[in-house]
């Protein structure tokens, strides 16, 4: 297990960091990190589920760990020594949309900010292809594009979410069973300097025009180089790490209106094959952070019986309860995705590193952007925390946080891993971390 | 009854409500709160969502008020690399590369800002978009070259042809010519590739054409301030027609002809009279009107059987042919758009209209001549993208035609507002359901503006048909423009909406501030107000068609001339 060391430089932050005033702050703690010495690699992973929850059928009753979860948490009872519920959480947001651009931001009203899965990429890249991998079911489709963003990778600019499987895994590890097209590493990378070759010389004619759009190219190039060197993916840490999908279902772009990947058959399919996906590339080495989002704000694919269905109920819809469809019906299909996380997290556990597991080194976040479905609210959050984080979070209870902000959730995933930070966001939101997460 | 009377005053008084109904307030006291100002004057540094800091506000006053001294005002658009968007790219690998696949899945989403997906600024390159266009251009490279020979005249000598492939499509993909140390680059590339690797030389010479900040980023840029003859070129061919500039355009750009004002003139005119020319009129129908919205939502098969998927693809076919006919006939004029009394339909829908199908020089057209369905509000795409899965929703359509129509953009709902939507309820209608919220003090100074033009289209239902009643009720579709004039504007019913719209000086000049950002690919700035003015007023005036319009504003110094 390497050490790793992150410095993170003036030019990383300018991509980040553009021109916010309200990000200052923010950059002053991250210039003050000391780079720290790691014996293990940690990992994050956040999990996005749609369409909000509700409070009183998702949290126990009391606090610590003598708890019994009621209907929708109920899937969580195999993984409840490995979570963390915090009650009494809150977001910021009058509707599911800005809700949604501020979970991962922290930033209100669609203000633009960068999001944690991006920062915490860029801190973890050390030795990995890919700094974040981002996973979507339904994601890219359906509704206004703010309903669908919560990740981004620049102040203002939405990350890309693949939700073609096929393609997600074809990019982490290659196409084994298609003969040899494409072009050499190195190559590849001929290729690209070429182009940063161009960038150079553009931006010697340009001078300030369109400064800032040149420079993030040649960032993001130099991304890419970084990676083709780093290899496709580093040495598997664990036997589980095969590359290769249990059940290899193959979508094929074929150009029709509707890919076969959001066909709402489908669904479930690709919400399996994504976790399969995620822990193939973090068993592997391929990436130390994921996100996968299932779907988004105002999401209406079809559910029956508690599940996705080719022909079923508008999932937005039933998460009116008591409008549309009942509360039962709501409850059975939030403890789908209930069911889901647990199966990712389980998974995870599975996965040995050294005489701990990679849940054990690991950061898990799910979080929906309503409170309260019905009542439309963003107040008891009910946002699940797994994984250790090579033992900064005490798991297997139940914690007030007391109508902190999810700021302060983000800071203290920051904290985690190793970060100095204080804020994220909008300091306004709240400073510092939550401090009963660690015990 | 009198229960739901109780809630609604005590909502009204602003004590917290107990239970889920209208507007809930979060705390006693609650004060409206103005929208956020932008950091700075400048609207680029804004980090609030597109058009709503004060800043934008300002400049859409200064296009629409009749006061403003533009004299010797300097009119130069914005020095820009413009990103390509998906269709873009394919377009310009069809036709330069004669690429069979389609790539646009594999290309990264275009963003879109305020309906537009060709923004300057979203149009940023991230390192998922280097991994996939280094993918889609290898994938590219290898499709095309076992044809190379259709390509570039090719023989068996593999650095003959790399030579070739330098001169004859370099320039193509770059979309001008290379200077001679770029040439000199480009066949060094290959000879080393060649070296090292033989079988992938031409596949990395290729890609490296593919991947380059030339290919694709389209310079809008100028010299000495203003477009050169092959940017001018590309800006033309990409406005019109999505695509690389044909043969006659890159005459006329090698000879530097194409600035002659004349000769600009008469090729614009060429390229909007061309078929080829639906192409940006269909795409800034989708970003103006939104018509293909109807794909992103779904509505009940139980209250709507008859919204098939055919009559969803008949309705999107109808809003952009419709939308491409009003803008390319004759007499083509701003009121035509609201109201004609027919439209480009097919047969099947004219059945699900109850609208009469007929023919008007071969084209399938229904006509509305006997029911008050007119103009672009009248398109049932428009109808049911701007309404929910089982109902119409009001507001959405208010603030539809208040942000596209009128290019008003409504503050957002104020902090610590929480929003929610109004419970079904059979024996109300969606107007009186959605009345409600409005009513509240906190939400009325708002809704007013978006209540007066929602409530004012409740004549056609979820899925865009015509009807008189709902819940056992008749329908009441009196509406109100309050805010565009020097009085509120009451009327009856979207064909009543669009009478006044058609006439209206604020659509008018809101059309062109639209088409403005559609073909400089931003949202205006301080500099470009005086440019807009200027062509909104020639626009006003009524002495222009339509295509003469598209015409003026891709050839107006505006455009031609660029600043940083």
């Amino acid at each position: 297990m390497k050490p790793i060391l992150k410095e993170i430089s003036r030019r990383n932050l300018f991509r980040y960091l553009g021109n916010s005033a309200v990000a200052l702050p923010f950059m002053r703690t991250l210039l003050e990190t000391q780079a720290f010495g790691e014996v293990v690699r940690k990992r994050a992973v956040i999990y996005y589920y749609p369409n909000g929850n509700i409070p009183e059928e998702f949290f126990p009753r009391n606090l610590g760990s003598d708890f019994t979860l009621p209907r929708i948490s109920e899937p969580l009872q195999g993984i409840r020594d490995d979570i963390i519920l915090m009650k009494n959480l809150d977001f910021v947001g009058s509707t599911h949309e800005e809700s949604m651009n501020y979970a991962m931001t922290g930033m209100e009203r669609f203000k633009a900010g960068i999001s944690i899965d991006t920062v915490l990429g860029d801190m973890l890249k050390e030795g990995v292809s890919l700094p974040v991998l981002r996973l979507g079911v339904f994601s890219q489709i359906q509704g206004q594009p703010n309903y669908r963003t919560a990740s981004f990778f620049a102040p203002g600019q939405p990350s890309q979410i693949e939700d073609n499987p096929t393609r997600a895994f074809q990019n982490l590890f290659g196409d084994s069973t298609s003969q040899a097209i494409g072009l050499s590493t190195s190559m590849r990378k001929s290729v690209l300097d070429a182009s940063l070759g161009d960038l150079r010389n553009l931006q010697s004619t340009m001078g300030s025009i369109e400064k800032v759009k040149l420079d993030l190219h040649v960032e993001s190039v130099r991304e890419i180089e970084r990676r083709l060197q780093t290899g496709a993916a580093g040495d598997g840490m664990a036997s589980q790490c095969s590359k290769k999908l249990k059940n290899p279902t193959v979508f094929e772009d074929k150009g029709e209106r509707t890919s076969p990947w959001y066909r709402p058959e489908n669904f479930a399919t690709v919400v399996d094959l994504n976790t399969e996906i995620a822990l193939q590339a973090l068993a592997c080495g391929a990436t130390n952070v994921v996100y996968i989002q299932n779907s988004h704000s105002v999401g209406s694919m079809p559910f029956a019986n508690g599940a996705p269905s080719a022909r079923g109920d508008d999932h937005h819809h039933t998460s009116h309860y008591n409008e549309f469809k009942t509360r039962d019906d709501h409850i059975a299909n939030q403890r789908y995705f209930m069911t889901k996380f647990a199966e990712l997290i389980t998974g995870m556990k599975a996965i040995k590193e050294g005489d701990k597991t990679l849940l054990y080194n690991s950061c898990v976040m799910a979080w929906t952007e309503l409170g309260d479905s019905q009542a439309h609210n963003v107040r008891d959050m009910a946002s699940i925390l797994a994984g250790q984080a090579g033992g900064y979070f005490k798991t297997g209870r139940i914690v007030d946080v007391a109508r902190a902000k999810q700021n302060r959730v983000l800071v203290s995933m920051l904290r985690a891993f190793g970060s100095n930070a204080e804020v994220f966001g909008n300091p306004s939101f709240g400073s510092g971390i939550l401090t009963n997460l660690q015990g | 009854m009198t229960f739901r009377f109780i809630i609604t005053v005590l909502c009204a008084v602003k004590i917290l409500c107990a239970v889920s109904w209208g507007c809930r307030l979060k705390a006693p006291n609650f004060k409206v709160n103005k929208p956020a100002a932008a950091n700075g004057n400048n609207p680029i540094d804004s980090q609030d969502p597109p058009g709503t800091s004060a800043a934008e506000r300002e400049l859409i006053e200064k296009i629409m008020s009749s006061n403003v001294d533009c004299n010797g005002a300097p009119q130069a658009g914005k020095a820009s690399l413009r990103l390509l968007t998906r269709e873009e790219f394919q377009n310009t690998a069809r036709d330069v590369l004669k690429v069979k696949s389609d790539y646009r899945q594999q290309i990264p989403v275009d963003i879109e800002v305020l309906g537009f997906q060709n923004n300057i600024e979203a149009g940023k390159i991230s390192d998922s978009h280097v991994a996939s266009y280094l993918e889609v251009a290898i994938k590219i490279a290898d499709e095309i070259k076992p044809n190379l020979s259709n390509l570039v005249q090719c023989g068996s000598d593999a650095n003959a042809c790399a030579e070739k492939i330098v001169d004859g499509l370099a320039p193509a993909l770059w979309r001008r010519p290379l200077s001679a140390p770029e040439r000199t680059e480009l066949v060094a590339f290959y000879s080393n590739a060649a070296k090292t690797a033989p079988n992938e030389a031409l596949t990395s010479l290729l890609a490296r054409l593919l991947v380059s900040p030339y290919f694709l980023y389209r310079s809008e840029v100028g010299k000495t301030g203003s477009l050169t003859p092959h940017e001018m070129a590309s800006a033309l061919s990409y406005f019109f027609w999505g695509t690389v500039p044909d043969a006659e355009l890159l005459e006329l750009a090698k000879s530097g002809t194409i600035l002659d004002e004349p000769v600009l003139l008469a090729q614009a005119e060429r390229l909007m009279k061309s078929d080829k020319s639906q192409y940006v009129l269909k795409e800034f129908a989708a970003a103006w009107l939104g018509y293909r919205k109807i794909y992103s939502g779904s509505k009940s098969p139980t209250l709507f059987p008859q919204y098939t998927k055919e009559i969803q693809d008949a309705m999107a076919a109808e809003a952009e042919n419709t939308f491409v006919h009003l803008m390319t006939k004759s007499g083509s004029n701003f009121a035509s758009l609201f109201k004609s009394d027919y439209s480009i339909g097919s047969a099947a829908l004219a059945g699900y209209y109850s609208g009469k199908a007929t023919k008007k020089d071969s084209l399938d057209v229904i006509s509305f001549a006997d029911s008050p369905r007119r103009g672009v509000l009248g398109l049932g795409a428009i109808l049911a993208a701007t309404s929910a899965t089982t109902e119409t929703n009001p507001f959405r359509r208010g603030h539809f035609v208040l942000q596209n129509i009128l290019c008003h953009v409504p503050p957002p709902t104020p902090e610590g507002l929480v929003v929610t939507p109004p419970a079904p309820d059979k024996e109300l209608s969606t107007r009186e359901r959605f009345a409600r919220h409005s009513a509240v003090p906190a939400c009325s100074s708002c809704h007013k503006q978006l209540d007066g033009v929602g409530f004012g289209m409740e004549d056609f239902d979820a899925v865009g048909v015509h009807r008189t009643g709902e819940s056992g009720k008749m329908i009441d579709d009196s509406g109100t423009l309050v805010g565009f004039g020097d009085r509120d504007l009451s009327f009856s019913g979207a064909a009543g909406l669009s009478e006044i719209l058609a006439d209206s000086r604020h659509a008018k000049r809101c059309f062109v501030t639209q088409w403005y950002r559609y073909a400089h690919g931003h949202m205006e700035k301080e500099s470009d107000v005086c440019a807009i003015r200027s062509i909104a007023d020639k626009f006003e005036s009524g002495e222009m068609t339509m295509p003469q319009f598209l015409v003026k504003l891709i050839t107006h110094p505006s455009f031609q001339k660029r600043g940083n």
